[in-house]
């Protein structure tokens, strides 16, 4: 290694070693001096720090394994190069990281795919192109559907990781780009951390502009809808067999929720109407009884003037028109009313 | 000409003995630290239904403000991070300005609650909670604060009930869904949401946040585990760390009708700008948002960027409408310390001017 000298003694790729050792330990769960009993860790954010801090480790390990000598005029370009943009490339490596723990990564969710779909494919592969045909051609349709769907499925994926890589590329080209820019003394970069957070900012930057562009969305699209296919497909294959076994499908629970909530919509629907009713048999009882007793306090006309033979005293009863709805005001107050 | 990296590889070795170090003497502690919660004010549960519950907070001292402020968060996440804890509480410093504060807790959607519609959340829960918090308080209008995808739904029911709102806050707000650096619209586009709504059902939580976390990917993912290091010999800062991560994590699954429709029609046809939104078969004109409306955006919001949040101020129809930047991002604008002096002090102010 370039820098195996440039310690005191000689020793310094032994204590390199050393370090690289109880960390790796510790991160298998071994019981070196020092560390913690167990890397498994009960909580999960604890495994989730792990697996962030595992990609920091193994990006610090790429580092130190082609570091020129501290201050040398080494070939800087070249290792950043080699590191940041090279086949372990760590940008990749964070999006791969929490495809495994987040469950909803692309990368965890072909792995399931092609898990689940594995026995049900066996034997289909080598029919995918084939007709179908007879008592059993809708089975085998189906499952040349899933199978087809799993080759796509495996196709956008490998678009996607492409993409991905471009992009941890760009973010190599970017982070050198800034290094140059830092070359004069005062400006230099002093410490591993202070190079991992300048790569942390090129790549995000570099990944605003790669999640933006048309391609990504193009390419993102078609990995979810991908997946979809996948989804439904499996589906319908296990949705078979659950049939045959006498067990409730996802398809028919679904159905029976939809109608569910369709009748619980029409019954709310027919409450609040016959609230409203309700209310407005109040304000019509309410007119009524206000109508009565301005009557009550009227003379009757009826007692000084003669009625028309076989007619009725009074006119027939209207409402007035609906009064205009009050303007919202803060802190106006309203009478209590039900259900309003 | 100098190299820009001067590393000498003695520090450097000092730099990773120190930072392995300082994980293995933290991290006995972090599993010493136990569970960690998160809502920190003290609240009644004034209403229920289905999953459902309406909170009405309870302060040190009665409010002064004459008109209850009800919270409707977004669908996604808890509403939790508006009281997180005692000194990180949006909820806590409303009531210490005088505010009487509710919150709508949605729950959690399991596949019974799949077929729940937009009308469900807005006419329907949305609805009731404010019908609810007029009833109690004898009041014909309220003031309601949404907030993200909450807000959404607020200025839908606004423009559909402008008679049962005084004033309305949207804080984050998406509003224009076509601006360019939208990079969650951008990622909706070419989705063929019917596809992935048939096949989920509900949409998962893990799959939620796996997408917010590819936002920034390696900041999300990976710095900030790195960052924590740093804070493992402070137990006060690692159980704040971790009460995050727990709100971040503990998030519910989405309810798939609802889901389809809000992707299909906001994010994917921007229809909220075009007054073209329907809900329950009545059309959202935002023009009929006819209230006093605070619209608080946050100025490094990655999930609602400034410009999508902005643009409300053309398309409602009030002439009593006001802007306020937040220096900071989409969950600062709740916890940081800059918040807790900002934001509710602004808000309490621009309600009492308003007569609230």
């Amino acid at each position: 290694m370039a820098h195996a000298d440039a310690a005191p003694g000689g020793d310094f790729e032994r204590l390199a070693r050393q370090s690289w050792d109880a960390w790796q330990g510790w991160m298998k769960g071994g019981a070196t001096a020092g560390t913690p009993p167990s890397a498994t860790a009960s909580s999960e954010a604890a495994e989730r720090a792990l697996a962030g801090l595992k990609g920091y480790f193994t990006l610090l390990e790429s580092l130190w394994a082609g570091a020129p000598g501290a201050a040398s005029g080494g070939d800087w370009r070249s290792w950043m190069n080699d590191v940041f943009a090279g086949p372990a490339q760590p940008f990749a490596q964070a999006f791969a990281d929490t495809s495994g723990l987040a469950g909803g990564g692309p990368d965890a969710w072909m792995a399931d795919a092609q898990r689940a779909a594995a026995p049900l494919l066996d034997g289909l592969r080598k029919d995918m192109n084939l007709p179908t045909f007879g008592l059993a051609r809708e089975h085998q349709e189906r499952g040349q559907r899933l199978l087809l769907a799993v080759t796509d499925l495996q196709q956008q994926l490998a678009q996607y990781h492409a993409l991905l890589a471009r992009a941890g590329r760009l973010a190599a080209e970017r982070l050198e780009s800034r290094l140059a820019e830092r070359s004069e003394p005062g400006r230099q970069v002093d410490s591993l951390r202070g190079l991992y957070d300048l790569w942390v900012d090129a790549a995000e930057d570099t990944f605003q502009e790669v999640a933006l562009s048309p391609e990504y969305r193009t390419v993102y699209g078609a990995l979810v809808n991908a997946q979809s296919r996948v989804r439904a497909e499996s589906r319908a294959q296990t949705e078979v067999i659950a049939r045959e076994f006498g067990l409730p499908t996802r398809s028919e629970v679904a159905t029976l929720g939809q109608r569910l909530h369709e009748v619980r919509r029409t019954l709310r629907a027919q409450g609040e109407l016959a609230d409203e009713v309700a209310a407005l048999r109040a304000e019509v009882e309410a007119l009524k009884r206000g109508r009565a007793a301005a009557a009550a306090a009227k003379p009757d006309p009826a007692a000084s003037r003669p009625t028309p033979a076989g007619g009725k005293s009074g006119a027939a009863m209207s409402l007035p028109a609906p009064a205009a709805k009050p303007k919202a005001a803060a802190g106006k107050r309203r009478p209590a009313r039900k259900n309003s | 000409m100098y190299s820009p990296l001067r590393i000498d590889p003695l520090k450097a070795l000092e730099e990773i003995e120190t930072f392995r170090r300082k994980l293995a003497a933290g991290l006995p502690s972090l599993r010493s630290l136990g569970e960690v919660h998160f809502g920190a004010t003290p609240k009644e549960a004034v209403y229920r239904e289905d999953k459902l519950v309406l909170y009405h907070f309870q302060g040190e001292r009665k409010p002064s403000a004459k008109v209850p402020l009800l919270i409707s968060y977004a669908l996604v996440n808890t509403p939790w991070m508006t009281d997180l804890q005692a000194d990180r509480s949006l909820v806590a410093r409303l009531l210490e300005q005088g505010e009487d504060v509710y919150l709508i807790d949605w729950g959690y959607p399991d596949l019974a609650d799949r077929w729940l519609t937009l009308e469900d959340y807005i006419e329907g829960y949305l609805g009731r909670c404010i019908d609810v918090v007029r009833r109690r308080h004898g009041l014909e209008a309220i003031n309601l604060l949404g907030i993200c995808q909450g807000g959404a739904f607020s200025l839908c029911y606004a423009a559909l009930h402008p008679e049962k709102l005084a004033n309305l806050i949207t804080m984050v707000t998406p509003v224009d869904f076509h601006t360019p650096d939208n990079m969650l619209s951008h990622w909706t586009r070419e989705m063929d949401v019917d596809a992935f709504v048939d096949s989920l059902g509900n949409i998962p939580a893990d799959l939620m946040n796996f997408c917010y976390l590819t936002l920034k990917p390696v900041r999300l993912n990976q710095q900030k585990y790195v960052g924590l290091v740093d804070i493992l010999d402070d137990p006060k800062e690692v159980e704040n760390f971790l009460r995050m991560e727990k709100w971040i994590f503990d998030s519910p699954d989405q309810a798939g009708e609802a889901f389809r429709q809000f992707i299909k029609d906001f994010y994917q046809g921007n229809k909220l700008i075009m007054g073209e939104v329907e809900i329950g078969g009545r059309r959202v004109d935002l023009k009929r948002v006819s209230m006093p409306v605070l619209n608080i955006y946050a100025e490094q919001d990655h999930l609602v960027p400034p410009s999508a949040a902005r643009p409300l101020r053309d398309h409602v129809g009030t002439t009593d409408y006001t802007e306020l930047s937040f220096k900071g991002g989409h969950i600062g604008i709740y916890v940081s310390s800059r918040a807790q002096r900002e934001v509710p002090g602004a808000v309490h102010a621009w309600l009492a001017a308003r007569g609230g």
